[in-house]
């Protein structure tokens, strides 16, 4: 597996501190001699080419988490939840603090726990403190044809995504914007400061979206069936011109597309009603168990994303 | 009601969220004569009427409807479908649109087991849609993703009382059709922009965007609401052909309502009052917070059956809330604004 | 088309007179021989050669499945009841013609925002419905529509889908639409076509026609529950539409007799005409030897498929109907 992946994998970031994620993305730009911009909200901008049509490309760095509320006298750690996922699915899992600190989190009735192996309250204190934050940290597993589980795969494979078409695409005559947005989990906020200031054209969203799992009862999403259109969920219609432009991509570069119509929420809900309305879609890796402690995408769907997305580096507007 | 034609035509269409586009040909070639026509790239639809200041009022009917849309195609060939606020109840036996690469005639069905044991209630999972055509044909020209849409033609009924579907909110851009005709030969003071917003049924979207580009000094939204019959809400007091509902609450600016009370007094013009003490659940919430904050008001028609195809509503309610907010908009003088503004 | 023209008449269950004139003016096209009995049955004669051959009646019910009203709401609203069994789920929110003035009507139900828990996990009950005519008040309603005025559902004939046809009353205008075309042709056999009332109120109708005609042979030609809907388990799937009619020994407790329905899918099977054998008729009106007036009488029943036949509006297949007719017109040519 691309040592890039792992490495975004690796690296810290929760909703509003992104910092070892964000050093990550400006790392690798930085190796391969690409101009960057920060905003004020974090997001790292990324312009390639220029023309006409402006399109946005966005993803965002956080992921979901925690932030410790309290510390109870017998050195458990009681943490809420950064970003909306189910208690159930993470209960048992490897912790690691942005400070380092390691230790596991325990769901049940009375809350979510971490317990970093102490006993008292003020051995707890040394290493953690009210505020900070967690994440999930974990090994990451080859497995199947070309498949991976890991936690934390949404949304490090969307950063690099957009990592590797930033180096490998040739722009034509478009402005492609690729955006590394923060704070996404918690409502797409800094994907619409972005949008705000770019004003683009088009805004494709690229992230990922719950394939059928083991409980069979899903949707008819598969890992390793092609990248996802998500058509509607409650928070974002794809534009039909952003429908087009993808399906266009998609028979350009001979890649099958699925569709997908779901009760999540997109990074794009917040875009799309900015300013005089931006068309924006999202685009989708399929991806098992999502916002679970261990989830699985295929390496295939992730390669042929970025195929289709790379065709976007001969965009024409066709009215 | 002269333009009863126009009514039924805008409501027997199909413009589901995010394809309102497909209402917008009726709509230029009935109001171009009202003002300038754009469209947004988001399907937002502006006719703007000058007026002799730059004050600027908006008035905002969403043009969508509820609908539903393609989930999945079974190997039988029946088609899997999400709801969009409509209920699973209403649906069984209704004939359907589905908007393919050609449009099919389709029909809403109960699972097996769900109607012959009659045990609990109907929900969208037991239901399916069936065309009529083996699953290979029907994949040639329907697919995941299709917009669905109640195909239902308007009924007269007594009184005044018309049902179709769409009623929710097409009755509204009729009511900015009657207002659009009664200021036409009329020069008022205020900017006029009728606004057909995108996407109010799914999350009031349009609203903030249409605010952006606009940048209004007033805002009313259009809409229709309850009535407080048997099968309507209780806590109302809204009868169909009493009149538009002007709603009081803090979504509401309280002197710009008051006002516009004052017009209807002065005219005659027959009106209902509604309370909501948060969130009215239309483009008026959103509006009220765009931009620096704009003054809002809320008119609603009042309708039964909401969000099933045969919604019911009084020719006489259109045609009051059209000629009430004529008047305001022509009473209303740009050196008003400040005092009824300034808190 | 002829189907469409009877698809769209009225004539709910015991209330069949706009049904029964339409038939009358199509059979006075070509014969004579039509008599209308006590119980609103239309009979037709059509008497034969062969003096030798047994007397063989041919049944259709004519009415379809509709609504009656029962009372008057506060409101100006109605509340109202079924005739003939009908898919309750399938009640709301359809269009309605009441009474001889076909006044129009809609079903309405409370709209779902207004629905608490309760109510949206409940069943549909008739208590969450009315029929609203438009009318503002229980006085008004009162003076245009009369307690007991029957109505029907508003929805007209199309074709459907691949040589299908939808359309309400689809069961059993369908086996009108056949008998009419049959008493057309001239036979060799002693025929009576009868287009019996109240055949979705337990067939009572053909008892009566049986005691005035007393046949040697009853055939009913109705319509059966199609079951290719989704979530039908396999060994239920026996009629599907497209699979030709359904020619069955019995349905439950009512027993065809053998010889007869033999005879039937022999000559089917001769021809070359695809039918289906079993069927599940749960729910379904039966013709019950038990109960008909007359001795010696053998009955044998050919079902159309028919989808959805207790909604407002039911689908059928063209490619059936033609089968049934053809089988049927041998039939009886060989007898």
């Amino acid at each position: 597996m691309d040592k890039l992946l792992i490495k975004l994998m690796n690296s810290f970031g929760i909703s509003g501190k992104e910092d070892e994620v964000r050093e990550v993305i400006k790392e690798r730009l930085n190796e391969i001699n690409q101009d960057m911009q920060e905003d004020d909200i974090g997001n790292v901008i990324v312009k390639l080419g220029s023309g006409e049509t402006k399109i946005m490309l966005c993803t965002h760095m956080d992921s979901v988490g925690f932030i410790v509320n309290h510390i109870d006298d017998d050195g458990m750690i009681r943490v809420s939840n950064i970003g909306n996922f189910k208690k159930e699915d993470i209960s048992h899992s490897f912790i690691r603090f942005d400070n380092g600190t390691l230790g596991k989190i325990y769901t049940s009735v009375e809350g979510e726990f971490v317990d970093i192996g102490v006993n008292e309250k003020e051995d707890a204190l040394k290493k953690v403190s009210e505020g900070d934050m967690a994440s999930l940290v974990g090994p990451y597993l080859s497995v199947g044809d070309n498949n991976v589980i890991s936690p934390l795969l949404h949304n490090k494979v969307g950063c690099y995504i957009l990592l590797k078409l930033i180096e490998y695409v040739k722009v034509e005559n478009v402005e492609l914007d690729f955006v590394f947005a923060s704070q996404g989990e918690i409502g797409g906020i800094g994907a619409r400061i972005a949008a705000n200031n770019i004003n683009p054209d088009y805004c494709i969203i690229v992230g990922t979206e719950n394939a059928t799992n083991a409980d069979k009862r899903k949707n008819n999403i598969n890992i390793d069936g092609g990248p996802v259109l998500k058509i509607m969920d409650s928070s974002l219609i794809m534009h039909k011109d952003i429908k087009d432009i993808l399906e266009n991509c998609a028979k350009l570069s001979g890649i099958n597309l699925q569709y997908s119509i779901s009760t999540g929420r997109s990074e794009g809900e917040l875009v799309h009603k900015e300013r005089i309305g931006i068309r924006t879609g999202e685009i989708a890796v399929p991806c098992r168990y999502k916002y679970s402690a261990s989830e699985m995408v295929s390496i295939n769907d992730i390669e042929d994303t970025i195929k289709v997305l790379k065709q976007l580096e001969n965009f024409k507007e066709t009215t | 009601m002269e333009d009863l034609d126009l009514f039924k035509e805008i409501c027997e269409a199909h413009a589901p969220s995010g394809r309102e586009d497909w209402l917008y040909s009726i709509i230029e070639d009935n109001f171009k004569q009202f003002g300038d026509i754009t469209i947004s790239k988001l399907n937002n639809m502006y006719i703007h009427k000058e007026g002799k200041t730059s004050s600027k009022l908006m008035i905002m009917s969403h043009a969508d409807e509820v609908f539903l849309m393609v989930k999945e195609i079974t190997k039988e060939g029946f088609i899997k479908f999400k709801g969009l606020g409509i209920d699973a109840k209403s649906l069984v036996g209704q004939e359907v649109i589905i908007h393919g690469k050609e449009n099919v005639s389709g029909v809403v069905a109960l699972k097996y087991d769900c109607g012959y044991k009659g045990k609990n209630k109907v929900t969208m999972e037991d239901l399916y849609i069936e065309t009529g055509f083996c699953t290979e044909k029907l994949k040639s020209f329907v697919k995941i993703g299709d917009y669905v849409t109640l195909d239902k033609k308007m009924l007269e009924l007594l009184n005044g009382n018309v049902s179709c579907k769409s009623i929710d909110n097409r009755a509204s851009i009729s009511a900015m059709y009657v207002c659009a005709q009664e200021l036409k030969n009329v020069n008022p003071d205020l900017d006029v922009y009728f606004v057909c917003s995108c996407q109010e049924e799914v999350g009031h979207r349009g609203a903030k965007m249409a605010s952006y580009e606009v940048k209004p000094d007033i805002a009313v939204a259009i809409d229709v609401t309850f009535d407080g019959g048997i099968l309507g809400d209780g806590d109302r007091e809204n009868k169909l052909g009493a009149g538009p509902v002007i709603c009081i609450g803090p979504n509401i600016h309280t002197k710009l309502r008051n006002r516009i009370i004052q017009t209807a007094d002065k005219y005659n013009i027959p009106y209902q009052v509604e309370v909501e003490p948060g969130n009215t659940g239309t483009d008026a919430w959103d509006i009220q917070t765009a931009e620096g904050g704009i003054p809002t008001l809320l008119i609603s028609i009042p309708i039964k059956y909401m969000h099933t195809s045969v919604e019911m509503v009084n020719l006489k309610d259109i045609k009051n809330t059209g000629r009430l907010l004529a008047r305001f908009i022509q009473e209303l003088k740009e050196d008003e604004l400040e005092g009824l503004f300034c808190f | 088309m002829l189907l469409e023209k009877l698809s769209n008449c009225i004539g709910p269950s015991g209330y069949e007179e706009e049904i029964r004139d339409v038939i009358k003016n199509e059979l006075y096209t070509f014969t004579d021989d039509v008599d209308v009995d006590r119980m609103g049955n239309v009979i037709v004669h059509s008497d034969g050669n062969d003096n030798s051959s047994p007397k063989i009646m041919i049944a259709s019910h004519m009415d379809e499945r509709g609504l009656i009203i029962t009372s008057y709401n506060d409101d100006g609203t109605l509340k109202f009841s079924t005739l003939g069994k009908m898919e309750k789920n399938a009640l709301p929110c359809k269009t309605v013609l009441i009474g001889n003035k076909k006044v129009h009507g809609v079903i309405g139900i409370k709209p779902i925002h207004l629905q608490d828990k309760s109510e949206r996990d409940k069943n549909i009950s008739y208590d969450d419905m009315c029929i609203d005519i438009g009318a503002s008040s229980k006085d008004e309603c009162r003076k245009v529509i009369a307690l007991g005025d029957f109505a029907v559902f508003d929805n007209s004939f199309s074709k459907f889908g691949d040589n299908l046809v939808k359309g309400k009353a689809l069961d059993n205008r369908i086996g009108c639409s056949i008998l009419l075309e049959l008493l057309k042709e001239k036979y060799e056999c002693n025929l009576y076509g009868v287009f019996y009332v109240q055949g979705n109120i337990d067939k009572r109708g053909i008892y009566t026609a049986a005691y005035n005609i007393k046949p040697d042979i009853i055939i009913d030609l109705d319509t059966i529950n199609s079951t290719d809907g989704e979530g039908v388990p396999e060994y239920l799937k026996t009629n599907e539409l497209t699979g030709g009619p359904v020619i069955p020994f019995n349905m439950e407790e009512a027993i065809f007799n053998r010889d007869i329905v033999k005879s039937i899918r022999n000559k089917a099977d001769n021809m070359g005409i695809v039918y289906k054998r079993s069927i599940s008729a749960k729910d379904t009106s039966k013709l019950k030897q038990d109960r008909l007036p007359i001795n010696n009488c053998k009955t044998a029943a050919v079902l159309i498929p028919c989808k959805h036949m207790d909604y407002n509006i039911s689908i059928c297949s063209l490619m059936d109907y033609e089968s049934t007719l053809t089988l049927i017109k041998s039939y009886l040519s060989d007898l």
